[in-house]
């Protein structure tokens, strides 16, 4: 093989019809999908305004439950920004961060009788502190060495799901809802329950968004990831930053899980789905962008229930992974990522 | 130029280890080992020229994989291709969808490729799991035939209906593998890959073609995932969807890391370890689970390089300069 064939330079970030042709592909596959399912939809329902009305609140269902489920991806994708910015690191036990915090949440509360709002706060703490251990033991070793990292996430999701499925076995376990009654607003129907747990994960990512942008420590955080080296240059603590920061994403993601917990199942396999979700989310939005992963977590929420809705409920989940491909072939760094300079990811 | 013979020597020690080692560990059990040893070297030593030489982090290897293990039998199975026919025409799908995956993922980055590749390899796993019609769904396909001998008539002939033959042809197909990619690695053409991994934008202005290097890279790598799946399919006679899912990929991953990422021997020691590992640690699933864990753990912290890095620093104290076990690409 002669490995001088050459070509222009400018060839590296133009896209190739190849990527186009994929693209046409994928649109065309689910226009069609989508085309016949909204019509069979449309079927079922009565004539005119009523059905104008049946098809509104169908919308405002899909539209109200995306957002409650986006705002889990969104919190959970904050912290997997968050350690990757700092570490440089893929952390696959994200998940099970939040399968620990909603075991904890569920000892508290069914075994305790702890009140469910004290619970989530106290799996919150414990989980970030569960996190802060498993930085100094394990990560410290591994910083910006991405794939050593990811094995090591890798061997701690061994670990962690298996301590739990010791303790507590592999049966579902669930913590009733503390607000079991349902809402219905304008032909919306969605649990109390979700209601709060959308409300507590918005306010916290609120909170979190304001402490990255005023305090001390949050800038602290900003810088070592933009730059460790002339952040501990600058006075800042860039190891006791690392620490905290790993420890505050996993405290996110335990009270994620503590919320969770009340909606859907706890095993201790239940980490998974959300971090891969997360990873989606975090890659949509652009790495390094807070408000990005906020916003994508939201977008990939409203699009897996629209699609789950209206076309094809299987195939949920890949709704998510569709929107991801399609975006990342116009824009390879994300929504609101840093367009690189120099690719040395 | 007496060095250059002794180059060959530790493919020629992997081939008589090969060979003995039905010997010296009979029974069909550690036949079996020796299989699935040689399937994760063919997938290891394949994902390490995509991931490793290239440093593409692309994490859809075992749709590959599973693309040419379903392509294989579902040709034989609906279409009543024979066997051998279907086992290339496998090779030859996974190679094509890894060019359409590849052209239209490989100019990303970093983590970026990473889980976009990662999504079009769940898309393959929902693609099983929904296409029931065709892949009859979660519930996998059943494998009832035999392949058919192959072989150089009057030279040799592997008779697959016996563990004993498979065994060696999943050998040869791990050496030939091997060989493969410390060949190109060693190549002006692996020398090129290696730029691209280590300042593709220098490798650019040099004047190679990068995105044509890493798809070349990429689609060789993948096929060799399909040869895996195509030959390795009707041994285990069941395929289902869940056996290519990301986790697949990710257990390739972990082999090739904890074997030592890049160099030509560590997905051999890897595979090796990490298949006869579990059946080793004789306690019960769980703790075994957890030690399990624990090992990755220490030897990413301890041996960053993996076993064929830690291998090296020992050769080397003996015989400075050595590099038989590591050899870096």
């Amino acid at each position: 093989m002669n490995p001088v064939s050459r070509s222009p330079i400018q060839s590296q970030n133009h896209y190739i019809p190849g990527d186009l042709g994929v693209l046409a592909v994928h649109a065309l596959f689910w226009i069609g999908v989508g085309r016949r399912r909204i019509a069979a939809f449309g079927a079922t329902r009565g004539q005119g305004e009523k059905r104008a009305q049946a098809v509104l609140e169908q919308f405002g269902n899909f539209l109200v439950h995306g957002l409650v489920t986006g705002s889990m991806y969104a919190a959970v994708a904050l912290g997997l920004t968050l350690t990757y910015g700092i570490l440089g690191i893929l952390n696959f036990a994200h998940g099970e961060m939040l399968m620990v915090g909603a075991y904890i949440a569920f000892v508290l509360t069914s075994r305790l009788g702890v009140n469910f709002l004290v619970a989530a706060v106290i799996s919150m703490l414990a989980v970030g502190l569960l996190g802060w251990v498993i930085e100094r033991t394990t990560f410290r070793f591994a910083r910006h060495e991405h794939l050593n990292g990811l094995v090591i996430s890798l061997g701690l999701v061994a670990i962690l799901q298996n301590i739990a499925l010791a303790i507590w076995g592999a049966d579902p376990l669930s913590i009733p809802p503390p607000l079991p009654r349902t809402l219905e607003v304008w032909g919306i129907r969605i649990g109390e329950q979700r209601l709060l747990a959308f409300g507590l994960t918005v306010g916290l990512i609120i909170l979190f968004s304001l402490f990255l942008k005023r305090t001390r420590l949050g800038k602290g955080i900003r810088a070592t990831a933009q730059n460790a080296h002339v952040a501990a240059t600058l006075g800042i603590r860039t190891e006791r930053v690392v620490a905290v920061t790993f420890s505050l994403a996993a405290a996110l993601a335990g009270l994620v899980g503590a919320l969770i917990a009340t909606i859907y199942t706890i095993t201790p396999f239940m980490g998974g789905l959300p971090a891969m979700k997360g990873f989606v989310v975090m890659i949509l939005g652009g790495l390094g962008s807070v408000g990005g992963s906020i916003l994508a977590g939201f977008l990939v929420g409203v699009v897996e229930s629209f699609g789950g809705g209206m076309i094809s409920s299987i195939f949920k989940d890949g709704f998510g992974f569709v929107a991801l491909i399609l975006i990342l072939i116009f824009r390879p760094w994300g929504l609101f990522g840093q367009r690189p300079e120099r690719e040395d990811v | 130029m007496a060095r250059r013979s002794w180059q060959a020597l530790p493919l020629v020690g992997l081939l008589a280890a090969g060979v003995l080692y039905p010997r010296l560990l009979p029974g069909d059990y550690f036949l079996h080992l020796g299989i699935v040893v040689s399937l994760y070297i063919i997938l290891t030593s394949s994902l390490n020229l995509i991931m490793g030489i290239t440093g593409q982090f692309a994490i859809a290897h075992a749709a590959f994989y599973g693309v040419g293990a379903y392509g294989s039998i579902l040709l034989v199975t609906r279409l009543g291709v024979p066997y051998w026919w279907a086992w290339a025409a496998g090779i030859l799908l996974a190679g094509i969808a890894a060019l359409i995956i590849g052209a239209s993922t490989l100019h990303l980055k970093g983590a970026y490729l990473a889980i976009c590749t990662f999504a079009f390899s769940e898309l393959f796993r929902l693609l099983l799991d929904n296409w029931i019609s065709l892949t009859n769904g979660a519930n996998g396909i059943i494998i009832r035939f035999v392949p058919p001998p192959i072989g150089i008539p009057g030279l040799f002939r592997f008779d697959l209906g016996s563990r004993r033959s498979y065994y060696y042809l999943m050998f040869t197909f791990a050496l030939v593998t091997v060989w493969f990619v410390r060949r190109l690695a060693r190549s002006d053409l692996g020398r090129v890959l290696g730029a691209i991994r280590q300042d593709e934008t220098l490798a650019l202005t040099a004047g190679f073609d990068t995105r044509r290097y890493k798809l070349l890279a990429f689609t060789v790598g993948s096929m060799y995932a399909g040869l895996a799946g195509a030959t390795y399919a009707p041994y285990l006679s069941y395929i289902a969807p869940d056996l290519f899912d990301v986790n697949e990929t990710i257990y390739i991953m972990m082999i090739m890391m904890i074997g030592g990422i890049r160099s030509i021997w560590g997905p051999v020691w890897g595979s090796i370890l990490l298949v006869s590992l579990p059946q080793a640690l004789d306690i019960t699933p769980l703790l075994r689970m957890i030690a399990y864990g624990l090992v990755l753990i220490l030897v990413m912290i301890r041996m960053p390089d993996g076993l064929a890095g830690f291998l090296d620093r020992l050769v080397s104290r003996l015989r400075p300069g050595g590099t038989w076990f590591g050899e870096k690409a």
